[in-house]
């Protein structure tokens, strides 16, 4: 029997790790006989930030992880991670299963030696939480905002505010003293977990940001080629079992969530509609803009936005039954084209 | 190797590599590394240098120690801590025991203003224990006083311990520091309270200073000199904690102004030569690079600990007991003091925190109250022999007449006012956690 | 072999009093960057990461200083009662036993860490992409430094013990 070292990005405070702990469980029904994964709690092998390298170094046989955190090596892991104004969850269900997503994930992981096995999705993140209210985009101009992403911050930056980085556990306090004028985290259930709703008066919806997220493992190529086909796939398996059940499970904490940060008196504004086309329109501008400054973050976009062109044909017939959202216009596929 | 065998191996080489006198990170590094090759393997190997950069060196809370540092250093060699003793020896001298009470409130002082525990007792033990001595101090009285006082450094804001436990634990530095003010203010009115009452009871112990000394100086020469030498370092004091507590800047932010203010005071005293500058930044630097290089060689020791399943045993061992909140508290409190005899405060952090705080965190406990009542009792890892590094660097600068047995001796009543003081925090958590609700809500 | 130990605690202490400064940049750093927030209300987006690595910078590149000076914790209690031959072959010993495996681990394993992030440009992860692959580098450095002072004491403990001379001290 092999025995594989994991852990992940999340320490045991975040809801998140609840991800990685179904799929090893699954895992290790499903392979125990060939293969038995124990799990360390992010932050207890090593800090959460250095997972990826000893991952890739084969120091650790898996991690999980959110991959946007991995830009500082690749631009090209941002969009794999989540997209300004883009995907919703069913898109990246759609994309990574049946419209070469994975694909992608394995040739952007795969230049670090690790495969990559996507088995979190959840749905659109709660949106900005501040202490005075926004009401329209004009209401941007000259907020320090922690937002994370770079293309989340080009999009600020054409709105006239400033991003900030901030660690998550630095994101309470930063808020409680005034040291950023907002924040956006994750879910409404996680970010309830965090206190948010003691340190900030309003939330703005929808999370434009972010507007759906995915979480996976990264597996070392050396761990991963030393198993056999059939617990390989009894991994893979494990994956879209969680990939399932994570979008459901996300989507009923979100809504316990939003409720607790009702009842705790948060006032929930919204963005309205004729702001939320032009943010899509400035969201698309900066995409094919980044796509055009790094052909590996170029590739990424291209495969993402040839879905939501070839989708469109039943997508928008289906309509207002449809999975996906209808777009009045999207990121100029030709342009990016031109910078592959 | 199981976990047991492997928290043998581990423990007992790093006792047998600190009693040989070798630098304690490299004894933590190479017991690491040993037990890694024969337990874990080498992929623990990589996770060391994971753990040293992404632990110690990406770290921005911990910016706030050399700057604490250098803090604390410009203002010992502009020659404020000598200054203010001096006006409070003149101050106090006709209080009995008011040399000792002196070296409470310097202390107390110093502590506040960073308080790097070796530089305020090895400038104490320079400064205050020769007048003691020659006044016919008690010699156990004045060599405890000065051990204790001094070790306050670490325990009142600013200090790096607390910088350190923030950036291992849930808690914030503001957090920290407000929770451990009134302990460490309180620590410091029971060191004086006991001296005081001992100079009463034994006036011997204490002797005033004698008056011909101070008809030699009015009364309001010496209001002058308080305000000269004494107001200004608690006006950077206020201006640090101030900036802190009231959101102005964070913890790393304010290390910077104070070390900058200190800066000013260097200039403004007069005290300022560029060698005496360049000086302060290397002192700076071999304290910074000491405090640290623990740190790395604890991050590597706790790491292999931890994959070894060593941490695991451990923490199951604690809660598996099945003992009360109050027990499990009494427990681990006693274990850092025993720590406390062998290793130095970086160390004992490094190593307890990733065990007992998931712990305490399993057991729905304030862990604040809990770090606060840790902070306090690792005051005695400095104090208890073998290795108090209180008693080295005192026993550095004292006069030969005092021997090992003084200090040995000197520490004990200390020692039991620290463990009264935990005892007082334990009934009454409010002592932690008052202020910092008054100030974060 | 004198001039070569010379040598080495001359590279130390040169590296000491150049990266000392550190300090002082991390004060200025720090309080333009608190200064433009409070009065112009637009805080730097580089501080943060600079000062970072310059502290980093900072002590790991001291090591070898500190060892020079003696500035490292440890506990000569026991170790003072010995003979200055009984010192030399506890010193002896430590370096072998302690010293020798941490350091090449750190070594060799820094090597791999900081080449795999020049190998992909790592940078920050922020909107402000800093390359990250040079303060990697600095463990190498530091490792290196910390081996070169380590081998001049051990050299000398191996004289004393082989001569039984006074114990060699550096200041
Ligand atoms: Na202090
Ligand atoms: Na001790």
């Amino acid at each position: 029997q092999t025995q594989w070292t994991m852990t992940t990005t999340w320490p045991s405070s975040l809801e998140l790790i609840e991800l990685d702990r179904h799929w090893v469980e699954l895992a290790n029904q499903l392979a125990g006989d060939e293969l038995q994964i124990t799990f360390h709690e992010g932050g207890s092998l090593m800090p959460g930030t250095q997972v990826f390298d000893a991952t890739s170094a084969g120091d650790i046989d898996a991690a999980g992880d959110w991959p946007g955190y991995w830009a500082g090596r690749s631009p090209a892991f941002g969009p794999l991670a989540s997209t300004p104004m883009l995907f919703n969850g069913a898109d990246y269900l759609n994309w990574i299963q049946e419209w070469g997503g994975f694909e992608v994930y394995q040739e952007v992981y795969g230049e670090y030696d690790m495969v990559y096995l996507p088995y979190g999705i959840t749905n659109n993140e709660s949106g900005i939480r501040t202490n005075e209210p926004i009401r329209s985009i004009e209401d941007f101009e000259g907020l320090r905002l922690r937002v994370s992403g770079r293309d989340q911050g080009r999009v600020l930056e054409r709105l006239g505010a400033q991003q900030v980085s901030l660690a998550g556990g630095e994101i309470y306090q930063a808020l409680e003293r005034g040291v950023v004028d907002g924040a956006e985290f994750s879910v409404p259930g996680v970010d309830y977990e965090a206190g948010f709703h003691e340190v900030t008066d309003y939330w703005l919806t929808p999370g434009w940001h972010q507007s759906a997220s995915v979480f996976g493992v990264m597996i070392n190529r050396n761990s991963w080629d030393a198993l056999s086909e059939e617990t390989r796939n009894a991994l893979i398996t494990a994956s879209e079992a969680t990939l399932a059940w994570s979008l459901a499970w996300s989507e009923r904490r979100s809504n316990e969530g939003t409720r607790q940060f009702q009842e705790a008196g948060v006032e929930i504004t919204r963005l309205p509609d004729e702001d939320l086309v032009e943010l899509q329109q400035i969201a698309n501008e900066v995409i094919v803009e980044s796509a055009c400054e790094d052909e590996r973050i170029a590739r990424v976009y291209h495969s993402q936005v040839s879905y939501l062109e070839d989708y469109a044909a039943w997508r928008d017939v289906s309509k207002p039954f449809n999975l996906s959202r209808s777009y009045e216009e999207l990121p100029d596929l030709e342009a990016i084209e031109e910078c592959l | 190797m199981s976990p047991e065998l492997l928290t043998v191996v581990m423990f007992g080489g790093l006792l047998a590599g600190l009693f040989m006198g070798h630098p304690l990170p490299f004894v933590l590094g190479g017991v690491a590394v040993i037990a890694a090759f024969l337990g874990p393997g080498f992929g623990a190997f990589g996770i060391i240098v994971n753990r040293i950069y992404g632990g110690v060196m990406d770290n921005y809370v911990l910016v706030a120690i050399p700057l604490f540092i250098l803090m604390a250093r410009f203002l010992n060699d502009s020659g404020v801590t000598d200054r203010m003793f001096e006006t409070l020896r003149l101050a106090l001298g006709r209080v009995r025991g008011g040399l000792t009470l002196a070296v409470v409130v310097v202390s107390v002082l110093l502590a506040a203003t960073t308080g790097i525990v070796g530089a305020s007792i090895t400038v104490m033990g320079m400064i205050a224990l020769r007048p003691m001595l020659e006044y016919g101090y008690q010699k156990e009285l004045s060599v405890g006083t000065v051990m204790a006082s001094g070790t306050l450094g670490i325990l009142i804001p600013p200090s790096i311990m607390l910088v350190l436990m923030a950036s291992y634990s849930p808690l914030s530095v503001g957090e920290l520091f407000a929770g451990s003010l009134v302990p460490g203010l309180l620590l410091g009115l029971a060191y004086a309270v006991y001296v005081v009452i001992t100079c009463l009871l034994r006036p011997d112990w204490g002797p005033p200073v004698a008056e011909s000394e101070l008809q030699d100086i009015s009364r309001g020469e010496i209001a002058g000199r308080l305000l000269r030498h004494v107001l200004p370092p608690i006006g950077l004091i206020l201006g640090v904690l101030g900036a802190l507590f009231t959101g102005v800047a964070t913890a790393t932010e304010a290390s910077a102004i104070g070390a900058f203010l200190a800066f000013v005071m260097m200039v403004g005293y007069g005290q300022f030569t560029p060698r005496r500058f360049m000086v302060s930044l290397l002192e700076t630097g071999k304290v910074t690079a000491m405090v640290l290089w623990v740190i790395v060689g604890a991050t590597a020791f706790t790491g292999v600990f931890n994959i070894g399943g060593g941490m695991r045993m451990v923490q199951e061992l604690l809660i598996g007991a099945d003992l009360s909140p109050a027990v499990l508290i009494f427990v681990m409190l006693a274990i850092v003091f025993l720590l406390g005899m062998f290793l130095d405060w970086t160390g004992i952090v490094l190593l307890s925190f990733p065990i007992m705080l998931p712990v305490i965190e399993a057991m729905e406990l304030d862990p604040l109250w809990f770090v606060v009542m840790m902070a306090v009792m690792l005051q005695t890892s400095f104090l208890t022999p073998p290795f108090g590094y209180a008693l080295f660097y005192l026993k550095g600068v004292a006069p030969p007449e005092v021997g090992t047995l003084h200090l040995y001796r000197g520490i004990v009543p200390f020692v039991l006012i620290i463990l009264g003081m935990i005892g007082l925090m334990a009934l009454f958590p409010g002592i932690v956690t008052w202020l910092p609700e008054q100030l974060f809500g | 072999m004198h001039t070569v130990l010379r040598a080495v605690d001359g590279l130390n202490e040169w590296t000491g009093r150049i990266i000392a400064v550190a300090t002082v940049f991390i004060v200025l750093f720090t309080i333009y960057d608190v200064g433009s927030r409070a009065l112009f209300s637009r805080p730097t987006d580089w501080a943060f990461e600079v000062t970072k690595q310059l502290y980093a910078l900072h002590f790991m590149m001291l090591g070898g200083y500190a060892l020079l000076h003696r500035s490292h914790v440890e506990v000569d209690v026991f170790k003072e009662r010995l003979s200055a031959r009984g010192q030399a072959l506890l010193d002896v010993l430590g370096y072998l036993v302690f010293f020798l495996p941490f350091v090449i681990v750190l070594l060799a394993y820094s090597i791999r860490f900081a080449s795999r992030s020049w190998a992909s440009g790592e940078t920050t992860y922020g909107i402000l992409a800093i390359p990250v692959y040079p303060i990697k580098t600095v463990i190498c450095i530091a490792a290196v430094l910390l081996a070169l002072q380590a081998l001049a004491t051990f050299a000398r403990a191996v004289t004393v013990l082989l001569r039984g001379e006074e114990r060699a001290h550096v200041a």
